[in-house]
């Protein structure tokens, strides 16, 4: 898999990455957020993204974007195509994130996390995140990854 | 169980089992561990019913898709809430420590 970021040429693939199959909520927005949402974002140019690509098509994505702190990022989703899930996609464009972040010496990565996302909690537990949440529903915690 | 619904279909072939089964969902709104119920004949058959029955859940109202949307950021306001503020205090801390 090669990675690179992501522009307005990009919205077509993102517009066709299916990356959920279910019909959990946080799953159907997950897959809102980068078939409708981030095609318009970055047309909009608020935020970045990189893709993961295997033989020209588009696998995976790691969107993010700089916050009100100068030292943090916050990465906005990191979804994988059915069938290239569970082979560690999403790892390695975390990974990118931190490497893009510690370039522009950023020290932490915040995201979010439904409590209910076993793989996404698992890569960022992996890379050193913590958790906590004030969501009154305890559904969604936040997630803060250091950038060493 | 922070409102977790559940919806079941299937066929038992028996309408008493069925409205049983239909009463047990609506009550307990919930997700059950079915092999820690500990009850009598009748509700044991209900409960084996309950076994082969297929269950799934309902999908989030539009309320909750709202909120898995603004957790999510779609808003577009990405400024760092209280609880990753703190986090992220806690691990300059430790780095500096």
């Amino acid at each position: 898999m090669y990675i690179r970021d992501l522009g307005d040429v990009d919205a077509p693939a993102l517009r066709a990455l299916a990356c959920v199959n279910s019909k959990r909520g946080w799953e159907m927005a997950t897959q809102e957020m980068v078939s409708v949402w981030l095609p318009d974002m970055l047309g909009e140019g608020r935020v970045a993204a990189a893709g993961g690509f295997e033989d020209d098509e588009l696998v995976a994505v790691v969107s993010w974007a700089s916050t009100d702190r100068d030292d943090t990022w916050v990465c906005l989703v990191l979804a994988v195509r059915l069938g290239r899930q569970r082979r560690g996609a999403g790892r390695l464009m975390k990974q990118y994130l931190i490497e893009q972040a510690r370039s522009h010496g950023i020290r932490a990565i915040r995201s979010v996390v439904h409590r209910d996302n076993k793989a996404v909690w698992a890569l960022n537990e992996r890379l050193g995140g913590r958790f906590a949440t004030d969501d009154p529903s305890k559904l969604w915690y936040q997630c803060v990854v250091p950038v060493d | 169980m922070d409102g977790v619904n559940i919806g079941i279909r299937g066929d038992t072939r028996s309408r008493r089992a069925d409205r049983a089964i239909a009463s047990i969902a609506d009550a307990i709104d919930a997700v059950i561990d079915l092999s820690r119920l500990k009850i009598g004949k009748v509700l044991t058959r209900i409960q084996n019913r309950l076994r082969r029955t297929s269950i799934e859940r309902r999908p989030d109202d539009a309320e909750m898709m709202e909120h898995h949307r603004k957790m999510m950021m779609f808003d577009g306001d990405f400024s760092t809430p209280p609880a990753a503020a703190e986090l992220i205090e806690k691990m300059r801390q430790s780095t500096n420590a």
